[in-house]
């Protein structure tokens, strides 16, 4: 059923980008006044954005398709403050299992301080509990070499699981703090 | 000296394995998005240099004609210092030491693969394996080895990129 879909929304894609070559073929042929002209390019915009819209569409379906939501896993990575941590890699298990390693460019710790949410991994699992470790590394207070587990059991249901790796800052200790949990 | 002998053994043993575990990289195709350390140990990513035409350029210190290529691709970016193109070398030894020497005495953006991850990624079978991306992240051209005259061909293809 969704393959049709998105073959229908393929086709109609096609037809689209058809259609906005034809008129401008058309237009380009007929040396068209000012008037017409910038009507043939509100057209031509119209076609655009509904060629983007369904791009869209047809993104989210095969996310669908490759990621249902009964076996979606999502992980994020976010950090708040990091007065006390320069993040440079995190490694990902699942499971005992290296799913992703992921480094960080200071262009994208910056985006993540901004507040940015990073989504490092996305996968199937089945239902079930399942363990997942994240391994932070960076540079800690002082510039010294760190690095940090943190581990969470997730009990994957039906729905889609939707996991935060957050990093912040615990003031009090003026440490880096890890925190893995599930968004509800 | 051994060392360095069964350095090279080793790394060229692995070449066909490196062939075999990512797809070849093609002109038209998307360049394959990577994070590497450079050698003063920041991060840096391709996709972070859209935007620009990035001649990336894998190689390893024992190969000769590789040496050869990147006293080439020094000329080339001084010659493109400030037009939009960005010089790349990644170095596919275990330990940094070819890297580190190489960015000293060159002002090449120096990268370093040293468990060969991105050479996989970029199913690497001959060194040194030169690619090409334009601004858009598409890998435009690729050449493999390196013969007296390539660089000809590479300042060529990068002035008709840069026309673009």
């Amino acid at each position: 059923m969704a393959m049709t879909r998105i073959e229908l929304h393929m086709a109609t894609a096609a037809l689209l980008v058809g259609s906005l070559l034809a008129i401008q073929a058309v237009h380009a042929a007929e040396a068209p006044a000012v008037a017409a002209t910038a009507s043939v390019d509100s057209e031509v915009q119209v076609l655009k954005d509904e060629v983007l819209d369904l791009n869209r569409e047809l993104f989210l379906l095969e996310e669908e398709l490759l990621f249902p939501a009964n076996t979606q896993v999502a992980v994020f990575v976010s950090m708040d403050v990091g007065d006390f941590f320069d993040l440079d890699s995190v490694q990902l298990r699942i499971d005992d299992k290296p799913v992703s390693n992921y480094l960080y460019t200071k262009r994208e710790v910056k985006a993540l301080l901004r507040g940015g949410v990073h989504r490092i991994y996305l996968g199937n699992l089945k239902t079930g509990e399942h363990e997942l470790t994240a391994v932070f590394t960076g540079q800690g207070p002082h510039e010294r070499d760190y690095r940090r587990g943190a581990t969470l059991k997730v009990e994957k249901g039906i729905g889609a699981k939707f996991v935060e790796l957050r990093i912040s800052d615990r003031e009090s200790k003026q440490q880096p703090e890890f925190l893995v949990k599930e968004w509800e | 000296m051994r060392t360095q002998l069964l350095a090279m053994l080793c790394t060229a043993s692995l070449l066909p394995a490196l062939a075999v575990a990512g797809d070849a990289v093609l002109p038209g195709k998307p360049a394959p998005d990577f994070a590497l350390k450079d050698t003063a140990g920041e991060n840096q990513r391709l996709a972070d240099w859209r935007g620009e035409v990035v001649l990336l350029s894998f190689w390893a210190e024992w190969c000769g004609r590789c040496s050869d290529q990147l006293d080439q691709l020094e000329q080339i970016r001084k010659e493109y210092a400030g037009r939009g193109v960005r010089v790349v070398a990644v170095n596919i030894d275990g330990p940094a030491t070819a890297a580190r020497a190489a960015a000293a005495r060159s002002g090449l953006t120096v990268l370093h693969d040293a468990d060969q991850a991105v050479a996989r990624q970029y199913a690497l079978s001959n060194l040194p394996l030169t690619v090409l991306v334009d601004p858009h992240g598409t890998v435009r051209h690729v050449h493999e080895k390196y013969r007296g005259g390539d660089a000809a061909l590479y300042d060529e293809e990068l002035a008709a990129l840069l026309q673009e």
